[in-house]
């Protein structure tokens, strides 16, 4: 008993860190990222490409995602397309860079989204370096969609000052704005919100349907706060108190079952032919019935 | 028959009688039509996973999964649907068999019967969702567990070689129709990118209608008299239960188990029989309402995928079907093993062992699996008087066609097994009443059968629109 309960306690310690990565499969995960990038959710399909990315790094013509399902994975150029309409042109050409370096994923993908952004960095005026100060951001709600919170505060102003510090047209269904610090805005836990314009905005979107949007320095990772430890980190995963109490009661179930079947029946198990006692008891509601029955059957049918 | 082969089957063939007759009143045809039960395997459906030998536990990655292991339900991102049909061609052979109702034995010349049929075995609907963030997969399905239908004949002469009593006729003619039903639905959930967890709940729902006439008559035939013995038995079987299952899985290596759980079914039977033999036993008519104990099924297995086109997959599973017994309710068929209708039952539990492989090649957008496996089945039957087993060993070959939506998979499967068997083949014995057969022999079963898949999946966008149209809102 003592080994069963070790046994249980280990998987305990071993799975439920298994249940909180909040992740999906590289496919679900690249698959998410491709339909939010068709909807126009961009910020939405840039998390689930990195995802995918986190989970598998290499670019592919085909690749097994379950069952005999193959896809062609080209996670970097995707990414990329997603990135210039979030104005993060930086990022996107690092993608794009990635993307080339793969020497899988299509030119012809690749050469669009380079054209494109070109021409989003000639439409882009050049402004003055702006000195480091409190990050500020627009509050936008209710959020059209939700997008993973920010978890990192600004460690720096980066180097193009639009990127951080400027503030975000209201649009047209929502509440004016509010200038708050990043700080405030943890306090009041609201979330970073699509769309946002970009800086470019007077450029025509990459990807047909996209929504022009303007990035924010939060919003462009889902990666967590850093500087706690990996324990913290999983442990500020939303959905972790709640898996690993599952996964507890399954393994503990589990384990219960196993002793059930492998030791419990195995004490209690009757000998070949007979019936297990347990099953006996749960029938004898019914028996006196059917007893009855049965002794009065061979009258009524005239056999006896 | 050589007089050789006859001393070799003595020494098991006579401690038959005495002491191994079952209760007076018993649905005897459910003993004769397990003569030739070959498919009493608690089983999945799918030629895809039929083509690695049924070894899918571990996989169950496509529609069919529930019918193997709930948990991989949870592998599915795209709405599935699925439809599984099977062809199979069974040839008994028996040879060697004497009639041991008299001494010295009498001879009984070979025999061949043979039964085909093409029937559906599975159909599904499967509808991935999200909840929590992680893959949710819904799934409703029917499966054709054991189909028991039979439809058999025999032609066969007794002789005895010493040539002193005359040589008879015996003629039998088996029909069965009916299945045993699995109605499921399910849902698997993945809680982790590696490990998934399923459950189905599943309706049993059996019917089966069981005819046979024996007819024995001396020769020359047209002008001597026939004796038979005729029996007609319905029976019914309705229960639900519970299966579980947990799914590991990582790029290289899958890990899987299942259990199915037992359950107490409702079992009625009614039989009337016929027979114009001298000293007929066989009760006119015998109805049985009873609770019968179904045994609990487990299982685990392994898949190893070393490239992403090739893939191993190796299954356990235990069924244990000597506790399949009819609970006590004060009745002739109180703690009766359901196969052999015995108390002292020799039915053993049967434990599978399953292995296959895979092999994908591309042809343009086109995927092409093939796929080898092999496999060892045991039925939950041992001869009452031999006390063998049948066992069926056997192969598997598939291939497929996957093209964008759309899997055709196609499986071959052959099995056969061989043992020392005994059969109900003269009506006198039938007549008897006593349940034990006197004619005893070797028995060889060959299995064809022919499995194809259909499966088609469709885009998510489809799905959730008719789900939101359903749930949410009219348009």
């Amino acid at each position: 008993m003592a080994l069963l309960r070790a046994g249980c306690a280990a998987a305990i310690l071993v799975v439920a860190p298994l249940a909180a990565q909040n992740q999906t499969t590289f496919g679900q995960a690249y698959e998410e990222g491709l339909a939010a990038q068709k909807r126009g959710d961009h910020a939405i399909a840039v998390a689930a490409l990195r995802r995918a990315l986190e989970l598998r790094p290499q670019s592919s013509a085909r690749v097994l995602t379950y069952g005999n399902n193959f896809t062609s994975y080209y996670p970097q150029v995707y990414l990329a397309e997603s990135l210039l309409a979030l104005g993060k042109l930086d990022e996107a050409a690092r993608a794009l860079e990635a993307s080339a370096k793969s020497k899988v994923e299509p030119s012809s993908l690749r050469e669009k989204a380079e054209l494109r952004l070109k021409e989003l960095r000639a439409a882009r005026k050049p402004e003055p370096v702006r000195k480091p100060e409190p990050a500020t951001m627009p509050i936008q709600a209710p959020p059209a969609t939700v997008l993973p919170a920010p978890q990192e505060p600004p460690k720096k102003a980066p180097e193009v000052a639009p990127k951080n510090t400027e503030h975000i047209p209201v649009e047209k269904t929502q509440q004016p704005s509010q200038q708050l610090t990043y700080q405030d805005r943890e306090k009041q836990q609201v979330p970073a919100t699509k769309p946002i314009i970009p800086a470019a905005s007077s450029a025509a979107p990459l990807v047909s349907g996209s929504v022009p949007i303007r990035e924010t320095a939060s919003s462009s990772s889902p990666t967590p706060t850093s500087g706690q430890g990996p324990l913290a980190e999983v442990s500020r995963q939303p959905s972790y108190l709640t898996f690993t109490l599952a996964l507890a009661a399954i393994v503990a179930a589990l384990g219960g079952l196993g002793y059930w079947i492998f030791l419990g029946r195995q004490k209690r198990r009757p000998k070949r032919g007979q019936i297990n006692q347990r099953t006996v008891a749960m029938s004898q509601p019914i028996s006196a019935e059917l007893m009855s029955r049965l002794q009065h059957l061979p009258t009524d049918l005239g056999l006896s | 028959m050589p007089r050789a082969s006859i001393k070799s089957l003595i020494p098991w063939a006579f401690p038959a009688c005495f002491g191994l007759a079952l209760p007076a009143q018993v649905p005897l045809g459910l003993l004769i039509s397990q003569q030739s039960r070959t498919a009493f395997t608690v089983q999945g459906a799918g030629a895809r996973a039929e083509g690695i030998g049924g070894a899918f536990t571990a996989v169950a990655d496509d529609a069919t999964a529930v019918s193997f292991n709930p948990a991989g339900l949870g592998q599915l991102l795209q709405p599935e649907i699925s439809l599984v049909g099977m062809t199979y061609r069974r040839e008994l052979d028996n040879r060697n068999f004497i009639s041991t109702d008299q001494i010295p034995p009498l001879n009984l010349s070979d025999s061949l019967a043979r039964d085909q049929r093409s029937l559906p075995t599975f159909a599904s609907v499967s509808v991935p969702t999200k909840f929590l963030g992680k893959n949710l997969v819904f799934q409703l399905s029917w499966q054709r567990v054991f189909d028991l239908g039979q439809d058999t004949k025999q032609a066969i002469q007794e002789t005895d070689p010493a040539g002193i009593i005359p040589a008879k006729f015996l003629a039998q003619h088996i029909r069965q129709k009916g299945q045993v039903d699995v109605w499921s639905a399910a849902a698997a959930y993945d809680f982790s990118p590696r490990f998934l967890v399923g459950v189905s709940f599943n309706s049993w729902r059996g019917l089966w209608n069981f005819q046979s006439k024996s007819d024995e008559s001396l020769l020359p035939l047209p002008n001597s008299e026939t004796e038979f013995a005729q029996i007609q038995e319905d029976d019914r079987l309705q229960g639900s239960n519970w299966n579980i299952g947990v799914l590991w899985r990582s790029e290289m290596l899958n890990v899987g188990a299942v259990y199915r759980g037992s359950f107490a079914a409702r079992f009625n039977s009614r039989m009337t029989a016929q027979s114009n033999v001298e000293g007929n036993q066989l009760p006119a008519l015998f109805t049985a309402s009873y609770q019968l104990h179904w045994p609990e099924t487990y299982g685990a297995g392994l898949a190893f995928r070393p490239h992403q086109q090739w893939l191993f997959a190796l299954d356990w599973t235990r069924t244990r079907w000597s506790q399949a017994a009819f609970i006590p309710q004060g009745g002739g068929l109180d703690n009766l093993n359901f196969f052999d209708l015995r108390a002292e039952s020799q039915t053993p539990d049967a434990e599978t062992l399953r292995f296959g492989m895979e092999y994908l090649l591309f042809a343009g957008n086109s995927v092409i699996p093939l796929r080898v496996g092999a496999f060892k089945e045991p039925q939950p039957t041992a001869d009452s008087i031999s006390g063998e087993g049948r066992v069926f060993r056997g192969y598997t070959l598939g291939i497929g066609w996957k093209v964008r939506a759309l899997s055709v998979d196609l499986a071959y499967r052959f099995s056969q097994g061989s043992r020392r068997a005994s059969q109900f083949l003269e009506a006198d014995e039938i007549a008897s009443g006593r349940g034990v057969a006197t004619s005893r022999g070797q028995e060889n079963i060959h299995d064809h059968r022919v499995f194809l898949s259909f499966n088609f999946r469709f885009g998510n966008e489809g799905a959730n629109r008719l789900l939101r149209w359903f749930f949410v809102q009219g348009n």
